[in-house]
């Protein structure tokens, strides 16, 4: 067993225990941002098991099911306060003990995850872990300052990730371009991971970032994976009040324009690609709706001058905080 | 015969409504939709409880410039979609009253579903279990 690693998520201190050889570099780097030194007495204890080299099996009683949500890979009847999920997919089962604050993951080969796993680990965990809780993770960007920013939202290709990229010569820091975790309630937005992620043909876009590229033997047939806390730790936050939803959409044409967009467009945008990439139940749809109804949301028509999308994003900070003061 | 009550699926489907729309998903399918037309967003609310089309048609020709002969066609074929989409089952039976007040009656147009389907390559792409897998780990060998 390898040094537990610790991080902190918000109010919470989580630890990730690994259980034979195991590349933890693919679990923790994404969360590298959060890392901390010590933990803490109430942190949740997260096992990872790799199955195949430590020998650790499954125990008998979590075999012994009948059925399962295909949908969400849920094991459906199960007792109550625990979560057991299985991806027969990746062949990883999950077991949630909410009363011992511990989760265990046990995958038959580590070394048959997809390379983009590493990007952002154990997402549908934490979705399993936050559902009951006013958090929820939510398929999103966000950018801002420690007083307030901006949640990027749209499905895949809208120009999340340019979007956030063309942020980095800017004054705005990056708390992610794929998912974040949000609360509604205050609202607020958390950082979970570091990792940019740009189609080949928007990596053209940002020649400056390519010796940061983390996997080009994939850049070919998946997205280019960029760490920003290995080239630009001091632009990671890791959290602020969200101030507006901003829905990026490329045009094509030179100038990056500021619009006006509706609540329902904001839910249309945010909802049905967090609740589906995530395998949600339908109640967090609520939570997201609780966060829609609180912000206005603007569309971000970004044009080819790169250096035009962060002073629109400040443009609409400055109107809210300042308007707000 | 006996009539037939339509209600909104209660798994795997929910909705949410701001101002005049509401937008809608089924999680089983990866479907999302819209409805905007004031018609559409007041039989979906009919449906929160279980409604027959003659229920829904004198509701919606209490609250819209329409007339029963005129309505009852395009709510039918608005229910037959809903149904389609599996956004609403059917119901042996029901108790709920449907109140009609008079009021100041809106321009009526046909109730229209927007669907959009693009999202069902995510479940179809990044799936969480196969469905064909009879014996695949931690399975029961």
């Amino acid at each position: 067993m390898t040094t537990p690693r610790y991080f902190q998520l918000g109010d919470l201190s989580f630890e990730l225990h690994f259980h034979g050889q195991i590349d933890t570099s693919f679990f923790c780097d994404a969360w590298a941002h959060l890392e901390k030194n010590t933990t803490s007495p109430k942190a949740l204890k997260i096992n990872i098991i790799d199955q195949k080299t430590s020998g650790m099996l499954l125990p008998k009683e979590l075999i012994e099911w009948e059925n399962i949500d295909p949908y969400s890979g849920d094991l459906l009847n199960f007792k109550e306060g625990f979560v057991a999920n299985c991806n027969t997919f990746n062949q990883v089962f999950t077991w949630i003990d909410y009363t011992q604050h511990e989760a265990t993951l046990w995958h038959a080969d580590v070394t048959i995850l997809p390379a983009y796993e590493r990007s952002f680990p154990l997402r549908r965990f934490f979705y399993s872990w936050f559902k009951d809780s006013h958090y929820s993770l939510v398929h999103a960007g966000a950018v801002g300052y420690a007083e307030g920013g901006v949640l990027l939202a749209g499905k895949g290709g809208t120009g999340k990730s340019t979007t956030t990229m063309a942020c980095l010569d800017s004054s705005l820091r990056y708390a992610g371009d794929d998912f974040v975790l949000i609360s509604p309630q205050t609202p607020t937005a958390y950082s979970l991971y570091n990792v940019a992620k740009l189609e080949e043909k928007n990596l053209r876009l940002f020649p400056d970032l390519a010796p940061h590229v983390n996997n080009w033997d994939e850049v070919e047939v998946d997205k280019a994976q960029l760490f920003l806390w290995q080239f630009a730790p001091q632009k990671l936050i890791p959290s602020f009040p969200i101030k507006a939803i901003v829905l990026p959409k490329f045009t094509g044409q030179p100038d990056t324009i500021v619009r006006p967009a509706s609540s329902k467009d904001a839910m249309q945008a945010l909802m049905p690609s967090s609740i589906l990439l995530l395998r949600t139940n339908t109640q967090q749809i609520t939570k997201i709706a609780n966060l829609v109804r609180q912000l206005p949301a603007y569309w971000l028509e970004t044009g080819t001058d790169l250096a035009q999308i962060p002073r629109a994003i400040e443009k609409i900070l400055t109107g809210i905080i300042s308007h707000k003061r | 015969m006996s009539m037939i009550f339509y209600t909104v699926a209660t798994t795997g489907v929910a909705s949410e409504q701001f101002d005049n729309e509401v937008v809608i998903i089924n999680v089983q399918t990866g479907s999302y939709y819209n409805i905007t037309e004031p018609s559409a967003v007041a039989i979906w609310n009919l449906l929160r409880s279980p409604v027959s089309v003659p229920q829904i048609v004198q509701s919606i020709v209490a609250q819209f410039e329409t007339t029963p002969d005129t309505a009852t066609p395009v709510i039918e074929r608005f229910i037959h979609q809903l149904l389609t989409e599996l956004l609403i089952v059917s119901t042996a039976s029901s108790d709920t009253v449907v109140a009609v007040s008079i009021v100041e009656k809106k321009p009526f147009t046909d109730p229209v579903l927007q669907i959009f389907d693009d999202m069902q390559d995510l479940l179809i792409l990044d799936p969480v279990h196969d469905v064909n897998a009879q014996k695949g780990w931690p399975y029961k060998q």
